[in-house]
């Protein structure tokens, strides 16, 4: 357990040290969505914010959080989840994806900000995720744009891939803008969830600092 | 080969430990048990001024205005001299309680070239758990006692004749002996062990025969051997109330370094902390906080109880303070280089502890599903990531995921053909599209807890999917699909 660190350690210098040999997938955390994949240039890059938003509820958002979840558990690597409207459904999730999950179910505007300042400065949850898609709009409406500079900071302080779930585009401090758009009927509701994932569409809105040159690798 | 710690002033320095500050200044410790109670130990400064042993506290305070008197404090002396064993035991197993602050311990088995080194390291760890020692090293008890309490503060006796030069004051023979030892002209040790031997016990009795053997090194006994106290535990009875909590934190950070160091000798870490604060009203606080990567690192342990007590209020003052510490051995594990875990495991028990005081106990944690088919019936618990298990094989759910509305929203619905038609909430109606439905559930028949839903997943309008359940008479909103 006290190696854990050294570990992490060891594994980024070897990446800063020997960037043609190391692999490039230890730069990101894939999300188990290809498609998503491939529009952030290979996955959750580690040490920024990503933003996902839709143009409107139902689009799937909540899926492609439970989509990086279970891709996380699968690797056995703990996700955050700090919940702003506490819509969050276990239901469908199987235990051993849940038994990497911690859920912070928020029930007032604000801490779900704290709550992601806690979890980004401690550093020991390699994703986290921010949905704010249950939260109260007014509330959302008055976060300052400092706030998103501040957690900005800090996930690249400890190298945390930080993914906030937004009703609209509101991080601006985001490394990565996706907007998802999917269409789904009543009748898609029986079909595996892979399958509607594979059909939306994940459109890049802004995409900040990140080169094809491994430029976060360097901010790593 | 056998060494010897001594403490000197151990009743002193023992009810000081936790106050160095007060060993420069005039501190008079009193036995209680002595009738009348007298002066036991004290400082230099009080000895400066004139404070003598087996005076009473009046005669001192007489003499020294400025005296603090203090009382024993056989807790504390407890505590110290646990210290003082698990201290020797991280040397030898071979150790005897000689005395109070006294140990004798046999080091035959040490290298002699290492025997100074281990003296100067045991005084060290003591000196970092507030109590300075001395240690005296030789190849008897008896010597290895004598060449303990005149060290400065380590002193290897390789002969006898090392000591030759000590006053005979230094042997502490009764005031009697002594008076005809001087009458003798016997002023030193070496003059002592001049006189011819076969007169020592006819001139000086049997306690003059057992001194002239100690100081010959011809004598010698089988150490009474002990086992270091298997508890690790710090506390004190304040002397004024504590009504602040940077004194309390104070006192907590000078117990978790004494008790790091206890744990060192024993190659020992933290695997537990037990916390009690005892008030001068209404019942004492007790907390246990367990540690999740079990580790001597004071900084870590210290955090973990300064968080709590960040938030911890109580209406009376202080009185009493006590940190136990559950030692463990150190967990060894080899991750692999790419096995993924948590950092800082200690760290990351702080930052649960400070989302559960933000959002409440049972709202952060890992959700783990209740045996039952009730819609949302789950539980919190706390992570233990290390243990989750084996991973899953691939996402296996079906469908969009559910945004759940908790408590689910009433709602009227109205239905044609016996299908959800439209949907009123409040002053907002809409007409629901396509639906698929109704799924019955039903659960706990067998008893009060009986339930039973209807529910149908909707289309609004506007594209968005809901899912609504009739449970009795009414209509609910269960949530949104997104």
């Amino acid at each position: 357990m006290p190696h854990a660190a050294t570990i992490h350690q060891l594994r980024e210098l070897l990446a800063r040290r020997f960037p043609v040999a190391a692999p490039r997938h230890g730069l990101f955390f894939s999300t188990g969505v290809p498609g998503l994949d491939e529009a952030l240039g290979g996955g959750l890059w580690k040490g920024t914010l990503t933003e996902i938003s839709t143009g409107v509820e139902g689009a799937g958002c909540l899926t492609v959080l439970n989509a990086i979840l279970a891709a996380s558990a699968r690797e056995r690597r703990p996700v955050g989840l700090i919940d702003a409207g506490d819509g969050f459904d276990p239901q469908p999730l199987d235990e051993a994806t849940l038994a990497h999950l911690l859920w912070v179910r928020c029930r007032e505007a604000g801490q779900y900000l704290k709550a992601a300042d806690l979890l980004l400065r401690d550093g020991n949850l390699p994703i986290v995720l921010l949905d704010l898609r249950g939260g109260a709009r007014a509330a959302l409406k008055r976060i300052p744009n400092t706030t998103w500079y501040r957690l900005q900071r800090l996930a690249g302080q400890s190298a945390v891939a930080c993914v906030v779930a937004t009703p609209w585009f509101m991080v601006s401090s985001a490394h990565y803008r996706i907007q998802i758009q999917g269409v789904c009927r009543v009748a898609d509701l029986d079909r595996p969830a892979e399958e509607l994932l594979g059909a939306m569409e994940y459109q890049v809105m802004r995409r900040h600092g990140l080169g094809a040159g491994g430029g976060i690798a360097e901010a790593i | 080969m056998f060494a010897v710690i001594s403490i000197p002033g151990f009743y002193l320095q023992a009810a000081l430990r936790y106050e160095p500050g007060l060993r420069e200044e005039a501190v008079a410790i009193v036995d209680e048990s002595a009738k009348p109670a007298r002066v036991a130990q004290y400082t230099r400064a009080a000895r400066r001024a004139g404070v003598r042993e087996g005076m009473s506290s009046t005669q001192g305070l007489a003499r020294c205005p400025a005296l603090q008197v203090r009382y024993r404090a056989p807790e504390q002396e407890r505590m110290a001299a646990a210290a003082l064993l698990q201290c020797a035991g991280g040397t030898t197993p071979c150790i005897e309680a000689t005395g109070d602050g006294v140990c004798t311990m046999d080091w035959k088995g040490l290298p002699a070239a290492a025997h100074e080194a281990a003296a100067r390291g045991v005084i060290e760890q003591l000196r970092r758990q507030g109590l300075v020692a001395k240690v005296g090293i030789a190849a008897t008890p008896p010597l290895a006692l004598l060449a303990a309490r005149n060290a400065r503060p380590v002193l290897h006796v390789k002969s006898p004749a090392d000591l030759h030069a000590l006053p005979i004051s230094a042997l502490g023979p009764g005031a009697e002996l002594l008076r005809t030892l001087r009458r003798l002209g016997v002023r030193r040790l070496r003059d002592f062990c001049e006189l011819p031997p076969e007169g020592i016990a006819a001139r000086f009795g049997h306690e003059g025969l057992v001194l002239w053997r100690c100081v010959m090194g011809r004598s010698s006994r089988l150490l009474q051997l002990v086992t270091p106290p298997a508890s690790y535990e710090e506390g004190t009875e304040f002397e004024h109330e504590i009504e602040l909590l940077e004194p309390l934190l104070f006192m907590l950070r000078r117990f978790i370094d004494c008790l790091t160091e206890r744990l060192a000798a024993a190659y020992l870490v933290v695997g537990a902390l037990e916390l009690r604060i005892g008030f001068t009203a209404g019942p004492e606080h007790a907390r246990t906080f367990p540690v999740p990567s079990p580790t001597r690192d004071g900084e870590v342990l210290f955090r973990m109880i300064h968080t709590h007590l960040e938030g911890f209020q109580s209406p009376h003052p202080i009185k009493s303070l006590h940190l136990a510490a559950r030692a463990c051995k150190a967990v060894k594990e080899q991750l692999g280089l790419f096995e993924t875990s948590l950092r800082d495991p200690n760290q990351f028990h702080e930052t649960l502890a400070r989302l559960s005081a933000l959002v409440g106990a049972d709202r952060a944690g890992v959700p783990v599903k209740e045996n039952t088919h009730r819609p949302d019936a789950f539980r919190m618990e706390m992570p233990a990531f290390h243990a989750a298990g084996s991973a899953p094989r691939k996402n296996s759910t079906r469908g969009l995921a559910l945004r759940r509305f908790r408590p689910p929203r009433p709602a009227h619905v109205f239905t044609m053909n016996e299908r959800p038609a439209s949907v009123v909430i409040g002053d907002f109606s809409a007409p629901l599209g396509d639906a698929a439905g109704p799924w019955v559930v039903s659960g706990d028949w067998w008893d009060s807890h009986a339930w039973e839903r209807a529910e149908w997943e909707v289309e609004a309008a506007d594209g968005r999917m809901y899912r609504i359940f009739r449970e009795g008479e009414g209509w609910y909103i269960d949530g949104i699909y997104d």
